[in-house]
């Protein structure tokens, strides 16, 4: 009998409960698309990121959403194909109707994005690779708050002159892409100018086998590597290198990857000695108070805290910044008026970056500042060291230009 | 300043680094042979070529790895999976192989090519599609010849080399070997002297996939795990063709072919062209000699 | 291999009285109007009854058919295994790319160089394979694959240096191919122009020469065919074919990446063909259709029964599905749709009578 009572009681409960969201969601909501790689080689990098995000939007909308309405977010998985994701593009602006598109994947699949958003005009903004596309003089509908290849050349040899004042040789390490042709001729003009020597290599994308990238690092002997690889790709050449004996210093940039992944590469190589990360974001690693707010928020939404790495942080971040363009875009909010909220936004990241996002007319990339991590092998973590270094979107060399 | 005082990269001497690209080469190559072995076998004995192999070691890979990190011992581990590769084996020669004998090669082929991206969907849904890195066995160096190598690196050469040792000792030695020799020769004729043709192919594509499943172990012991890593079977299918499909000398050589032209052009030339050398190497032997290095000349006709 | 052929052509063919051979190879029958005019019809209309994103699935359908032809006459009717269709297709489209985003060159003469350095190249993979049969000559195309993906990358590296070339929109002179609505036209008329000349090709002595030597090679160069040449024209059409597909490809999508032509690309046009029919222009549609709608399908199956779209296994779910789909159909009807559509005709045709079509027993 009493369960019975506790079953009529629970299921009252529930249909209260329902018919309280289903009250609460009579107002439309802010539909926006969300575009990335679920299944696909990148997997490890862009789910994380989606739960950042999701956490965030989860959060908002649970505080009561943005200008009193829920974030309702359509999800696709493109499988970092650049075909299926201009597809998918269509079918979120011309049947779910998404005022924005979020995200993104891998570089490759950008272009195609970016070109369908000028012609839709619904903004695309991408959450880890930036292409040339948002560095002024910007597109139109192309924003991003990734890590730009350029961007990110341009400030490694800042941070590395610092890391390491003794100079001598910087070694780029990338994969054959014209992001990574980027990434290392922005790195070599800018090592150049603080004093170092260069030396660079890149390799095709598709390589499985490191043995002679390692090998090829090792006989060059470079007083620093600096490597600007996408995730799953930076831990492989770590542990290439540090079988083939070098022992020098390596500063890898961020393009997502997973600190874990990385922290089991150095274990499997048996070598946790210099290595270092600079990161656009914090690192979940981070004694930050902001950075554990963040975990107990994903949390919530499933992520055990064992995985919760710098990938959730950047995705946190663009969930934030998509608020904040609703909050400011009101309602309703299209494609076009979001694109001109967007074009003239600024958004604080809370201490996760070194200042805010701010994207201008023809900027929609924006300043960014950069921290470096060194791994400390007795707390098994990466460890904060110097400040944020600041790193302007406009480039300040030219490599290899072309029309 | 941090760093200020470290060194500045390793200083050794050249004959310990020369030994060291030595053994990275072997490694290399061993789980190639190991994968070209398990290629030419199945080939021998039922003209089939496998474009599954690369699949089969990642899938196994994958697998051990989940079990490692379930915090299983390598002990346990290791025969699970090639248990798991057995019943595999057998599940491809009965479920598909064994149905489209006497069909064009063109048939086998292509149920080879559907097997693999079969196995592709099933390691993405099972596994998640990320890229995973596996404890090691054996950690630390050795030195050998004075160089310092790395345990796994000397580990992962010598564990490969030893089974491809193994596989070509079975088929030379063994009465089983006998059996399939006689099949790869003429299937009728040892079909009517009292060979079990469907019990020596489902074997040879037994010992195939745990050739596979070896060598996807040793590649994950030595580097990373991901989908990306299936093009291995691309190489060992090289290996093979350049060897010749019907000879197991045929895919030592062609292994260690493939491994070293991929490895020179990647330390001493463009890296961007790596993937190209062995490509190019096949072509040019195709083109001169369409039955690989060892091959018997009429099986070009054949398949 | 003979059985099949024989039976595929006998599947083909309505189970009508033929007195003549001229009779047997006539396209056109007298008696399609109907069918004709519902073609029409339906293909006017299309663009006003489907959504704007299935419009969009449709032309993509449209120009996977071209590219299933041209595989199918390589792959099908010649039996020449190709595992290099990621890489005719990259021809295509970086041919169109280079001259007509990079050099400006006009739409029509991009489609036709597109086409011409596609034969080209094919010609180039043909004359190693003249030597080799089947599992050597996929090789061999899968050995193209890696060099003309690997050139392409370098090109967009090196010359572009951008992630993809941003293609113009063409223009027709009396329409631009902007929206996907006059898209869906211009390619239903490239379509239907390849399929008639594919059937053509395929009752021309061209392509009984490529049946008959794939049949049996010493056979048909005892009845005098020029086996040589009869493989080059193969490889020359059908990359010709592909070529095209790829250029409009990419004129269609609007942005020319190098990393859209990987392996999987060259394995599910394969699974087109199998699924489809092999050897034959209806199967070339009926795969193409339904291999390029399969995905987003699937899709919508996992919408409708409410799992997430973003779970994290859709890619192995498609990869399962695209290689169950090659394995049932090798195993369980190995001429594929197109044989089931036949059977359906014929009885229908000779309904109540019953007929059974010489099949091979396996």
């Amino acid at each position: 009998m009493s369960q019975r009572i506790a079953v009529l009681a629970g299921s009252a409960l529930l249909l209260c409960t329902s018919i309280g969201v289903i009250h609460s969601q009579t107002q439309q909501p802010y539909v926006i698309g969300y575009i990335s790689d679920f299944s696909g080689p990148f997997v490890d990098t862009f789910s994380p990121v989606h739960d950042g995000f999701r956490a965030h939007i989860n959060m908002v909308n649970l505080a009561g959403g943005v200008n009193g309405r829920q974030i309702k977010t359509v999800v696709r998985d493109d499988q970092l194909n650049a075909t299926r994701a201009a597809s998918l593009m269509r079918e979120l602006v011309t049947s779910e109707e998404v005022n924005s598109i979020w995200s993104l994947s891998l570089s490759s699949t950008l272009p195609g994005i970016y070109a369908l958003a000028k012609r839709f005009n619904v903004p695309a903004i991408s959450s880890v690779s930036a292409i040339k596309s948002t560095l002024p003089p910007a597109e139109d509908y192309a924003y991003s708050t990734g890590s730009p290849f350029e961007v990110a050349g341009e400030v490694s040899a800042k941070l590395a002159i610092k890391l390491f004042p003794s100079k001598g040789k910087l070694m780029c390490v990338t994969i054959d892409s014209a992001g990574g042709f980027a990434a290392c001729g922005h790195t070599a003009a800018s090592a150049s100018a603080v004093g170092f020597t260069n030396d660079s290599l890149m390799f095709p994308p598709a390589k499985v086998e490191y043995g002679a990238i390692g090998q090829r690092i090792a006989n060059s002997q470079p007083a620093v590597v600096v490597t600007h690889l996408p995730a799953g790709l930076a831990p492989g050449v770590l542990l290439a290198a540090r079988s083939a004996g070098y022992r020098g210093p390596m500063l890898l940039h961020n393009v997502a990857f997973n600190e874990a992944t990385l922290v089991k590469a150095m274990e499997t190589a048996g070598n946790f000695e210099n290595t270092h990360v600079f990161s656009r974001y914090v690192l979940a690693h981070d004694p930050l108070p902001a950075v554990a707010e963040i975990g107990r928020a994903l949390e919530k939404v499933g992520v055990k805290p064992a995985d919760f790495s710098g990938n959730h942080i950047a995705g946190w971040v663009h969930g934030k910044l998509a608020v904040e363009a609703l909050r400011k875009c009101g309602f309703p909010c299209n494609g076009e008026k979001l694109n001109a909220t967007l074009s003239s936004l600024s958004v604080d990241t809370g201490g996760l970056s070194g200042g805010p996002i701010t994207f201008k007319a023809d900027d929609h990339q924006g300043t960014s500042w950069w921290k470096t991590y060194s791994f400390d092998p007795a707390s098994k973590k990466f460890k904060p060291t110097g400040e944020w270094v600041e790193a302007a979107s406009k480039l300040a060399y030219t490599v290899g230009e072309k029309k | 300043m941090l760093g200020a005082g470290l060194p500045a990269g390793p200083v050794r001497p050249a004959q310990g680094a020369s030994i060291q690209q030595l053994t990275t080469v072997l490694g290399v190559a061993g789980i190639y042979a190991l994968l070209a072995t398990g290629i030419v076998l199945v080939y021998r004995t039922s003209r089939v070529v496998n474009l599954a192999q690369g699949h089969l070691a990642i899938l196994c890979a994958f697998f051990v790895a989940a079990l490692l990190a379930a915090g299983y011992h390598w002990a346990a581990a290791l025969p699970a999976t090639i248990a798991v590769g057995c019943v595999l084996a057998a599940v491809i020669y009965f479920a598909v192989m064994r149905r489209i004998v006497g069909e064009p090669p063109f048939v086998g082929l292509m149920a080879t090519v559907g097997i693999a991206i079969l196995l592709r969907g099933v390691m993405v849904v099972a596994f998640g599609g990320v890229t995973i890195t596996t404890q090691p066995l054996l950690s630390g160096s050795v030195s050998l010849f004075g160089a310092d190598l790395s345990a796994t690196h000397v580990l992962v050469a010598v564990a490969a080399w030893l089974l491809v040792g193994v596989i070509v000792a079975i088929n030379h030695f063994t009465s089983i070997g006998l059996f399939m020799r006689a099949t790869t020769d003429n299937v009728i004729l040892a079909a009517q002297r009292g060979v079990n043709i469907d019990r020596i192919v489902c074997l040879a594509w037994v010992i195939a996939v745990c050739a596979a499943a070896a060598g996807g172990f040793l590649h994950s012991q030595r580097a990373l795990v991901s989908t990306a890593a299936i093009l291995i079977g691309v190489s060992a299918l090289i290996a093979a063709l350049i060897g010749g499909m019907d000879s197991f000398r045929g895919a030592v050589i062609g292994a260690l072919a493939v491994a070293v032209s991929e490895y020179f052009v990647l330390l001493h030339f463009e890296a961007r062209y790596a993937d190209l050398a062995p490509v190019a190497l096949m072509l040019v032997i195709l083109t001169i000699r369409p039955w690989g290095l060892f091959g018997t000349p009429e099986e070009v006709e054949r398949v | 291999m003979t059985v099949l052929s024989i039976q595929r052509r006998a599947m083909g063919r309505p189970p009508t009285l033929h007195t003549s051979y001229r009779q047997t190879f006539r396209l056109w029958r007298g008696k399609e109007w109907a069918w004709l005019l519902a073609g029409i019809t339906v293909a006017v209309l299309w663009p006003f009854i489907v959504n704007a994103f299935w419009l969009h699935l449709s032309n993509l359908a449209l120009i996977a058919v071209v590219a299933t032809v041209g595989l199918n006459l390589l792959s099908g009717n010649a039996r020449l295994v190709s595992l290099g269709q990621a890489a005719f297709l990259a021809v295509g489209g970086f041919a169109a790319g280079i001259l007509g985003a990079q050099h400006g060159f006009p739409f029509w003469v991009c489609l036709l160089t597109a086409a011409v350095a596609g034969a080209l190249v094919g010609i180039l993979v043909g004359v190693p394979s003249l030597r080799l049969k089947v599992v050597y000559v996929a090789i061999t195309t899968l050995a193209l694959h890696f060099a003309i993906t690997t050139m392409v990358s370098i090109y967009q590296v090196e010359a572009v240096r951008a992630h993809g070339i941003v293609m113009p929109i063409p223009d027709l002179g009396f329409v631009k191919l902007g929206d996907s609505r006059p898209w869906f036209y211009f390619l239903l008329v490239v379509t239907v122009l390849v399929i008639l000349a594919a059937l053509n090709i395929q009752r021309s002595y061209l392509g009984r020469r490529w049946i008959a030597v794939a049949d049996h090679e010493v056979a048909a160069r005892s009845a005098g065919i020029n086996i040589a040449g009869a493989k080059l024209w193969a490889f020359a059409i059908s990359s010709a074919i592909v070529s095209l597909a790829g250029a409009l490809g990419a004129y269609y999508e609007g942005v020319l990446t190098a990393e859209t032509y990987d392996i999987q690309l060259a394995i599910v046009y394969l699974a087109m063909i199998i699924v489809g029919g092999v050897g034959s222009v209806l199967g070339s549609v009926l795969g193409a259709v339904l291999l390029t709608l399969l995905p987003y399908m699937l899709d919508f199956a996992m919408k409708a029964g409410g799992i997430a779209l973003s779970g994290g296994s859709l890619n192995g779910i498609h990869s399962i599905a695209y290689g169950a789909l090659i394995l049932l159909f090798l195993l369980f009807e190995p001429l594929g749709l197109a044989a089931i559509w036949y059977r359906i005709r014929n009885a229908g045709m000779l309904w109540p009578l019953k007929y059974t079509p010489l099949e091979a027993k396996r």
